[in-house]
């Protein structure tokens, strides 16, 4: 999608020989440079929320909201202070590790169980004939323009009928079903050529072993597009989450920090950023590694 | 041409119905939503467990029922079908004629004020007459416009018009309606679209049914059940966990005409929410496509990737934890804000968010800081899958830069922009998270000035009286209006023939 190897920048004039040992810089013409420049600058603003946040989660709670921001005053003075202190307090007092695991746990399940049963869906639609096919996926679609606002009124009522309250499975099993998921996968099967399965069926192998051992594996970019998006959805969702757990144990982290920031007096503000900062620091992390991924997966999945 | 082909003729023009093929397709539909409406029917008359409330009306008998769940599923398997050929229809649809729809509709928009003045005025009276009983004095609450001295001249008006030109309005609004009810029914199931070259698909029904049925299973009851059991829910009094009886569409009535017994006003939200959709696409699109266009033109790949994290970064966090941090940026005293403000000299004693003009700009701010990052990198996976040898000729005809830029790259980028900016006003309509955590205390704005849609829905369901009912009818007022905007926006921005969205 996005290669960042081959750069074919359309105004960019080709390196003549002449310039070959030159400084690259000497290839942009001054209108370039500048917007650079200016760019770069803007980034820079634009990081500096960030910043601000994984700079305070570790600073004692009396220097928070100091200004001019403290950051720039130890770089003049070559001092950092810097403390664990708000990450404990989070972490051990207002039960942010809690949290923390039901996050993870709520992410990791709901991911895998998104890509078990939508690539299963996937494969039936994409090989197999059945009366109701088409009718089948075109009702599957049409499932992905309802939108939340005219379901969360009910939610709750079918997560009691079905005796899921208070549990992890009422937001574990609403987030693995992706008609989205099941459409991109599909999408992606149809391009696998036939070769692969008619070699395997000739072998004598089932159905769920083609899909376990050809597709699955052929299939991995698309696998990695759908977790990311699962991925991001899960881990930063709020408002379906807030509604169906009543958080008498634990309840995941953006609801967590709801909770903190509910208390009235003395609200925690230390705890709140470092808290924070650890939520917002595991997106981060994971995008920094898998960054080509992270964007195929966001900006390319969504085209198809 | 007989009589019976110029109405076909008019028809064909107008719906673009060409061929055997779509005609057939119109039939099935029909078809199908015949047998799945009897089947319903004869099942709930077949069970036979009516209660004496819900007999009243016919949706109280298809819905009143102990068994609905089977109800319920009908009704989705009709209702779910037509949203998807509606989108797909957009298409297909030959607009021409669509000036016809004028009258009509405005004949829909007079009806509707003249009845939220009376609804107002009625409403109003009551609180008053209950006022003067407890003592106290009525203060009329600001409601965003209040129709009824509008509406009684516009009533007057009306009845003041020749009898022949009233009929001709009524004609009209039935036309009108025809019209709507029939370019929502036939057209071609989307999977058609999607199907590439046919490849051969081997019969296997029952392996089939066994991979489909897991994510059928939980599509049906969490999707499917839901949503019609939303619709079920926003036709009774629902309330917390008591389910409530038939209302009809009462609830329907007192958002759209302002119940003012309830201090509450459905098109404040309405107003609120594309205010801060509207800010958020003007600003994000055009942001978003000049970052990526600049970002294009840098030769560097290395300067250029770390620039797209950069800008991608926000879009992974989570809202809560941007609009807490915001806040405190926002914060009169101790925000950076505020501070940066004193030491440039400017005024630096505003209290951000406390001020209602500055609410939704705010909240227009955040997003922009958020999303602006996200839309850039798709544009810029687009800009990059434009053929360098387009430029490359362009550059020999002797054509400049800002022309390449008007006549290759905006028309090639088209579909980009209409899919972000489908997507984002999507996503603006049903803003919650942001509204919720920004201002203090969850007050929706200082007075509730911010209350978006989806705001108000969480504000009537879950806080106070718990009207469950009510925030279900809300819900699915919201989500016609989402349909319409999108709709509206394909329509606009144009996709192509076969665009993708």
């Amino acid at each position: 999608m996005i290669d960042t190897t081959t750069a074919p920048a359309p105004a960019a004039p080709a390196a003549s020989p002449a310039r070959k040992g030159r400084s690259k810089l000497h290839r942009l013409s001054p209108v370039q440079l500048a917007g650079v420049i200016v760019l770069c600058a803007i980034g820079a603003i634009y990081l500096y929320p960030l910043f601000w946040l994984a700079d305070s989660a570790f600073r004692p709670s009396v220097e928070i909201f100091q200004y001019p921001p403290l950051l720039f005053r130890d770089f003049q003075r070559g001092i950092t202070e810097y403390t664990l202190g708000s990450m404990r307090l989070a972490l051990f007092q207002w039960n942010v590790s809690a949290a923390f695991g039901v996050s993870v746990f709520v992410t990791l399940l709901g991911m895998f169980l998104t890509l078990l049963i939508s690539s299963l869906c996937a494969y039936a639609f994409a090989y197999l004939e059945f009366p109701g096919r088409k009718f089948l996926f075109a009702f599957i679609l049409g499932t992905m323009m309802l939108p939340l606002t005219t379901m969360i009124a009910p939610f709750y009522e079918v997560i009691v009928a079905l005796g899921l309250a208070n549990t992890l499975w009422a937001v574990i099993i609403p987030y693995s079903i992706s008609a989205f998921g099941v459409f991109l996968l599909r999408q992606y099967y149809i391009k696998i050529p036939r070769s692969f399965m008619e070699s395997a069926k000739v072998e004598g192998a089932g159905h769920l072993r083609i899909w376990w051992s050809i597709i699955l594996p052929l299939s991995r970019p698309a696998l990695a597009a759908l977790a990311i998006v699962q991925f991001r959805g899960i881990w930063n969702d709020f408002l379906f989450p807030m509604i169906v757990l009543t958080c008498q144990k634990a309840c995941t982290l953006p609801i967590q920090i709801k909770v903190m920031d509910s208390q009235n007096f003395n609200k925690p503000y230390d705890a709140i950023i470092a808290a924070g900062f650890l939520t917002a620091a595991v997106p981060m992390i994971f995008f920094l590694i898998f960054q080509r991924q992270f964007i195929e997966g966001l900006a390319g999945g969504m085209k198809e | 041409m007989s009589f019976f082909e110029a109405i076909r003729a008019v028809f064909r023009d107008y719906f673009g119905l060409h061929g055997r093929a779509r005609w057939a397709q119109f039939w099935w539909w029909v078809l199908f939503g015949a047998i799945a409406s009897g089947l319903v029917y004869g099942y709930v008359v077949a069970t036979d467990e009516l209660t004496a409330t819900s007999a009243q009306s016919l949706g109280g008998y298809l819905f009143g029922t102990v068994r609905r769940p089977i109800a319920y599923l009908g009704f989705a398997a009709i209702i779910i079908p037509t949203i998807a050929v509606m989108v797909r229809r957009l298409h297909d649809i030959n607009w021409s004629g669509r000036w016809l729809l004028v009258p009509g509709l405005s004949a829909l928009v007079a009806w509707y004020l003249k009845n939220r003045g009376e609804h107002l005025a009625l409403a109003a009276d009551a609180a008053a007459s209950l006022a003067d009983e407890e003592g106290t004095e009525f203060v009329r609450p600001q409601l965003w416009f209040d129709t009824y001295a509008q509406a009684e001249t516009f009533a007057a008006k009306l009845q003041a018009l020749p009898v022949s030109i009233q009929v001709l309005i009524g004609f009209a609004l039935i036309t009108t309606l025809v019209i709507l009810v029939l370019c929502a029914l036939p057209g071609s199931p989307v999977a058609n679209k999607y199907d590439e070259p046919p490849p051969q698909r081997v019969v296997d029904r029952s392996s089939a049914w066994a991979l489909i049925l897991p994510f059928l299973i939980l599509l049906i009851i969490f999707n499917i059940y839901v949503f019609a059991r939303g619709f079920h829910m926003s036709l009774t009094d629902a309330q917390g966990v008591n389910e409530g009886t038939w209302v009809g569409v009462q609830n329907y009535k007192d958002i759209l005409y302002a119940n003012v017994l309830k201090y509450k006003d459905f098109w404040r939200a309405v107003k609120v929410t594309f205010l801060y959709t509207a800010g958020c696409l003007i600003t994000q699109v055009p942001a978003a496509f000049v970052l990526a266009y600049i970002l294009n033109t840098i030769p560097f790949f290395r300067i250029r990737a770390v620039l797209r994290a950069a800008f991608f970064l926000p879009c992974l966090i989570n809202t809560v934890t941007i609009a807490l941090l915001f806040r405190m940026f926002f914060n009169k005293d101790q925000g950076i804000l505020n501070n940066v403000f004193a030491s440039l000299g400017l005024p630096s004693q505003t209290d951000w968010l406390m001020h209602s003009q500055w609410a939704i700009p705010l909240m227009i701010a955040v997003s922009f800081w958020q999303w602006t990052g996200f839309h850039m990198v798709y544009f810029l996976a687009q800009l990059q899958t434009i053929d360098p040898t387009l430029y490359e000729a362009a550059k020999m005809d002797g054509i400049s830069p800002s022309g390449q830029l008007r006549h290759i790259t905006l028309p090639l980028m088209r579909p980009a922009i209409t899919f972000v900016a489908v997507t984002s006003a999507i996503g603006g309509l049903q803003v919650f998270d942001l509204v919720f955590i920004l201002f203090p205390n969850a007050s929706f704005g200082p007075g509730g000035v911010a209350k978006t849609l989806v705001a108000f829905i969480f504000d009537e369901g879950w806080r106070g009286d718990q009207l469950l009912g009510l925030a279900s009818a809300i819900g699915w007022l919201t989500f016609i209006i989402i349909a319409a905007v999108s709709a509206l926006q394909i329509r606009f921005l144009g996709l192509g023939k076969h665009g993708e969205a």
